[in-house]
């Protein structure tokens, strides 16, 4: 996890000189990925699809 | 004088300047003296007294010519200060927009101001609206009329205090994760967050654009249906804003229709409340059934999922829309905001889609649950203000997630949702009852709130605003 957080913030290009902000994001970082355990199984309890692309001719804007 | 012109409700008011027996120019002077005394609330970031008493001339003049006026002809309202306004700077309450201006007002003000309405002053908040104790370290923290070394809970905190010290008749508020309603709750005033797209958000400094909300705060039911109907509707220049048709209630707020039923979630909503909130929720749902509403008990799938999605989706898009300031100038940002604004740069895209996917899930819950009910009752927060500094709520909960749990559901779902006096701890701080419905049930929202109100009026009780508890903290600042 903590290595992961860390690459996170690579990736983000959020390394910040103070070594001690770093660790506070790191840990803020840490409990919230936890916290995001629960969303695991989410997609199995969609019953309709996270993104609907509605092109019908009668949605168009009006000129 | 000025604590006589102070008490008075919008339809009060505006019944007394119609009669002449005051002018427009005493009601934003007796306004105004009440800024001075209590300024060391820091309700205010700018005080428009200079615009708000040329209004008010204005407005008087107007109405001795004689001719159509509008609903709010006279009367000084504040505005949160993200909300754009001609001619006064817009700080978001910031020190990186400290000094930004705009020519143009926001769609929601223009509406308001089209109405008569007079700008009293831009209201203090937490730092780009991101946070709910109001606790900026910019602008200084609003301070609780009812307990000035309590915290005024946010993002609107500015505002609501304000409405609890008898300044100004109504505020527009924000609500991301609940910060119309969460100060409202904690200072003892009612504060209405509409359907999502109900309220124009054109000239409304973003945070997290699936989130974010403008509405009304008011120190009774019928002030916030009137300011509510002249802001809500559609507008060209919000892409999310609906087209969907705003009831007119304002004036129809009895009879309270019969046969509702009153959806009570005893999981999510009632666990862990304070003992006192609680107490004092309970007695407002016995008195609601006493109005003829049934209590029906209700579960609301997908609710344990809401917490973590509202926080990923709140923390990615507010780092999306403030990314080059977060990252050119984070020394200019308060600590608290800084560490959220990093957070959600570090969020990857998986985890907010993910998020999104949780987003539905509870949606589509909310909506079996409300086909079963009219309108769902909570605490709307936790518990009463906690003081100033104090990281846990009087029920042990984080401050944050603890003051957020109520109301952040509603911004999730984009169901309107309302925070009503509903009682006193024994120490005098007031609680909150919220009040939610389905999409664009604002008017029965409302209905129901006013007959409520109208059994209990605890707006008639006004706290007794004392310096003396925290003299020592207020440390001189310079606006």
């Amino acid at each position: 996890m903590a290595e992961e957080d860390a690459a996170a913030l690579l990736t983000a290009r959020l390394i910040v000189r103070d070594e001690a902000e770093n660790q506070a994001l790191l840990a803020r970082r840490r409990t919230w990925r936890e916290s995001m355990e629960v969303l695991d199984e989410v997609r199995a309890k969609l019953k309709s699809p996270l993104f609907e692309l509605d092109l019908e001719e009668e949605k168009w804007p009006k000129r | 004088m000025a604590q006589a012109l102070s008490l008075d409700s919008i339809g009060q008011a505006r019944s007394r300047l119609e009669l002449c027996e005051i002018s427009a120019e005493e009601l934003v002077e007796s306004h105004l003296e009440r800024c001075e005394k209590y300024s060391w609330l820091n309700a205010f970031i700018t005080l428009c007294s200079q615009t708000a008493l040329r209004q008010a001339r204005l407005a008087d003049r107007r109405s001795k010519k004689g001719g159509a006026i509008g609903r709010l002809h006279g009367i000084p309202l504040t505005v949160k200060d993200v909300i754009a306004t001609a001619g006064h700077r817009t700080t978001s309450g910031t020190k990186i927009d400290a000094e930004y201006m705009t020519d143009n007002n926001a769609t929601v003000w223009q509406r308001l101001q089209d109405e008569g309405a007079i700008l009293l002053a831009k209201t203090n908040l937490h730092e780009l609206a991101f946070g709910v104790t109001n606790v900026n370290p910019h602008f200084g923290t609003a301070r609780n009329p009812w307990d000035p070394a309590r915290i005024s809970g946010g993002s609107s905190g500015g505002s609501a205090v304000a409405l609890a010290a008898r300044i100004g008749f109504g505020s527009v508020g924000t609500d991301t994760g609940g910060s119309i309603r969460i100060p409202a709750s904690l200072c003892g005033v009612v504060g209405l967050k509409p359907t999502y797209g109900r309220v124009s958000r054109a000239g409304v400094t973003p945070l997290s654009w699936s989130l974010d909300h403008v509405g009304p705060m008011a120190r009774t039911v019928q002030d916030v249906a009137v300011l509510y109907e002249i802001m809500s509707g559609h507008d060209v220049q919000d892409p999310q804003s609906s087209r969907h048709k705003v009831e007119k209630v304002s004036d129809r707020l009895e009879p309270l229709p019969s046969g509702l039923r009153l959806g009570v979630e005893r999981g999510y909503f009632f666990d862990n409340v304070a003992s006192e909130s609680l107490e004092v929720v309970e007695g407002a749902l016995k008195q609601l059934e006493a109005l003829g509403l049934e209590l029906v008990e209700v579960d609301l799938p997908g609710i344990e999922l809401h917490a973590t999605a509202r926080n990923t989706i709140a923390y990615a898009e507010a780092s999306t829309f403030y990314e080059s300031r977060i990252r050119g100038q984070p020394q200019d940002i308060g600590e608290d905001v800084r560490e959220l604004l990093r957070l959600g740069l570090s969020i990857f895209a998986s985890d907010y889609l993910r998020a999104l996917e949780a987003r539905r899930v509870v949606v589509e819950g909310f909506l079996e649950t409300f086909r079963k009910i009219d309108v769902l009752a909570s605490p709307a927060t936790m518990s009463a203000a906690p003081l100033i500094g104090e990281e846990k709520l009087a029920n042990g909960e984080d401050c944050r997630s603890g003051l957020i749990r109520a109301a952040g559901p509603f911004n999730m779902t984009g169901f309107p949702a309302i925070s009503v006096p509903c009682g006193f701890t024994r120490s005098g701080l007031p609680v909150g009852l919220q009040l939610a419905a389905g999409p664009w049930k604002e008017a029965l929202l409302l209905k129901v709130a006013y007959a409520y109100e109208c059994f209990h009026p605890w707006y008639n009780r006004q706290p007794k605003i004392d310096k003396a508890s925290v003299l020592n903290d207020i440390v001189p600042r310079r606006r």
